[in-house]
């Protein structure tokens, strides 16, 4: 009762709920002066790039505008996870093509089981973390092939997940180049959808290579979600790229949107690790 | 006409709920437990992961509830309550094989009016703990009710006019010789999709979707949370399980009792809704709205239409 009270109190005081400010009104799209609710989402959601904070300004269901930040990124001295094999072959390093590939292929396992995830697919999501952690660990080409590709064509032959996604977060590769973007996200070249099949394509592809003992070629420094010499780290241009994707979306959209692209806030450590990397 | 039930039905009644919703939930941890980490070796395995739900149940009993500033605590308690209560009360008029707890000349009108009531319940607890993700999960469930509600309304009525009465019992009766299913294929596939909707699981889960971080069961923790899930298992077992006297023929077969056979198509139908449901992703409402309305509706209407004429003709 006496949080009630204290309830009551707070009402009088102007703008103000419970200690909390109300919702103040601004114009949307159409002109209307409608309520802005303002929503952080992240830093740590399940099934969200850990560390994003996205802060949306929502007018009923549309992101009316959004903020990108992140949590601090820890300076420690460990080269991002995900893009390992090529820092170290960019170090000079012997780094062989199959640690290379497996790392990629379990890298798209763990975005794409992300965005299933997110998309309410759990079965496959699964299926996709699962597969990921045997692809790590080194498990012989034969013993995931069937099961991988299995997987892969599930993703591609499902019409409900196509219909549910199609459409989300377009990106052209024009616009890709544009803002610096040089992974799948490039090569997709499209929405949500295209960038998921994507990556279960190159997934398919780095099937082949999960035994190739052979060095690393000395041009090849595309990581899993692009180039890891380029002027800044790959994720970097997905941050940027993501206010315009969000920016009219709807709210059930957004998180579908971030997971599609899904940045690896890892990599920002990155310039400074390059940037060492080349001295 | 099938006999009154005896009074201790009604209270045999949540308990058997509970137990089919444990199963239920124990089958489906079991297939997510293959999806996770590969087939179950040994039985022991099997039976560990079967019983996932039963251990988070407990856990979620010890757990602290969690508080939100400046909730709506009355209406917040009042939906998670309403959700198994609904459906306890909608199970009321279901039949084990010849006898419901109660039969009364509206039991189908009384099962949609407490299937009703899980609109209520989803956005009530929604819009209690002040929270804007919970209170999307609960505006969701008003669009999705929007979308399921008409053609799930269309597939019950379909089967009461098949059967001339709205008495569950008689529904039952009509189907004597022939189920439902056999002449309203359409109604009955509806029916199921629309039984999923209202128990808001699976490919219908989008009001507690995990884009909206468990939407509106985004603040609820400890026995709010327990209350409102498992009430979320009832439902669909009691909405999986009216769908056998509306159209599988309720306890209608040979050789064994009414009452066995109720249980093998409740269990059949549920066994197919868990096993479905791993094909397909949440459908997102904004989407599965035009289905729903451009092409269920006319469909269970021309279903209908279809066996509206057969009565008039027999």
């Amino acid at each position: 009762m006496g949080h009630m009270g204290h309830m009551g109190h707070e009402m009088h005081t102007m703008g103000q709920v419970a200690g909390l400010p109300m919702a103040e009104r601004g114009d949307d799209r159409d002109e209307l002066r409608l309520d802005q609710l303002h929503v952080p989402i992240g830093p740590a959601l399940s099934n969200w790039p850990a560390g994003l904070i996205l802060r949306l300004t929502l007018q009923g269901d549309v992101v009316q505008d959004v903020a990108v930040d992140h949590l601090r990124v820890p300076s420690v001295h460990r080269l991002p996870f995900w893009d390992e094999p090529w820092l170290r072959a960019a170090q000079g390093e012997k780094v062989t093509r199959d640690r290379a590939a497996r790392r990629r292929c379990a890298a798209h396992l763990d975005s794409a089981g992300r965005l299933l995830a997110v998309v309410g697919w759990d079965d496959v999501a699964a299926r996709c973390r699962r597969l990921r952690d045997e692809v790590l660990s080194g498990a012989p080409r034969e013993g995931v092939d069937g099961d991988l590709r299995r997987t892969v064509r599930r993703v591609g032959r499902s019409r409900p997940l196509r219909w549910s996604i199609a459409g989300l977060g377009e990106l052209s590769a024009d616009r890709a180049r544009a803002v610096g973007v040089t992974g799948p996200a490039l090569a997709a070249d499209g929405d949500a959808y295209n960038r998921l099949l994507m990556w279960m394509s190159e997934v398919e592809r780095g099937l082949d290579g999960l035994d190739d003992a052979r060095p690393l070629a000395p041009d090849d420094r595309t990581g899993p979600r692009g180039r890891v010499d380029g002027p800044r780290p790959p994720s970097q241009a997905l941050l940027d790229v993501l206010p315009e994707l969000l920016t009219g979306a709807e709210f059930a959209c957004a998180r579908i949107i971030v997971a599609s692209l899904d940045p690896d806030l890892d990599e920002l450590a990155l310039a400074s690790v390059s940037g060492a990397a080349h001295a | 006409m099938p006999d009154a039930a005896p009074l201790w039905a009604t209270v045999v009644l949540p308990v058997a709920l509970a137990v089919a919703a444990v199963v239920t939930a124990g089958f489906d941890a079991l297939l997510s437990g293959s999806a996770e980490r590969g087939s179950a070796r040994t039985v022991r395995e099997a039976g560990l992961r079967a019983v996932a739900p039963l251990r988070e149940a407990l856990r979620l009993l010890v757990q602290q509830p969690r508080r939100t500033t400046a909730a709506d605590r009355l209406l917040g308690r009042l939906g998670v309550v309403l959700v198994p209560l609904a459906a306890v009360l909608a199970g009321a008029v279901l039949p084990w094989g010849f006898r419901a707890v109660s039969d009364p000349s509206v039991g189908i009108v009384w099962f949609n009016a407490m299937e009703a009531l899980a609109w209520a319940a989803v956005w009530l607890a929604g819009w209690g703990p002040n929270s804007a993700l919970s209170l999307i999960g609960g505006y969701r469930f008003l669009a999705q009710g929007l979308a399921y509600e008409l053609p799930h309304m269309f597939a019950i009525t379909t089967a009461a006019l098949g059967a001339e009465s709205l008495r569950v019992g008689d529904v039952v009766a009509a189907q004597e010789g022939l189920w439902f299913v056999v002449w309203m294929p359409a109604a009955f596939v509806v029916y199921l999709l629309s039984a999923l909707a209202m128990a808001f699981w699976g490919p219908f889960e989008y009001p507690l979707s995990r884009d909206a971080a468990g939407g509106a069961a985004t603040e609820l923790a400890g026995v709010d949370r327990l209350v409102f899930l498992g009430g979320r298992w009832l439902l669909l077992v009691v909405t999986a399980g009216f769908s056998v006297p509306l159209f599988l023929g309720g306890g209608q077969g040979p050789l064994l009792p009414g009452w066995a056979w109720t249980l093998i198509k409740t269990a059949a139908v549920l066994m197919l809704l868990v096993a479905g449901r791993r094909a397909l992703p949440v459908l997102r409402m904004e989407r599965y709205m035009e289905v729903a309305w451009m092409v269920m509706v006319p469909l269970t209407l021309l279903q209908a239409l279809f066996v509206a004429v057969v009565v008039l003709n027999r």
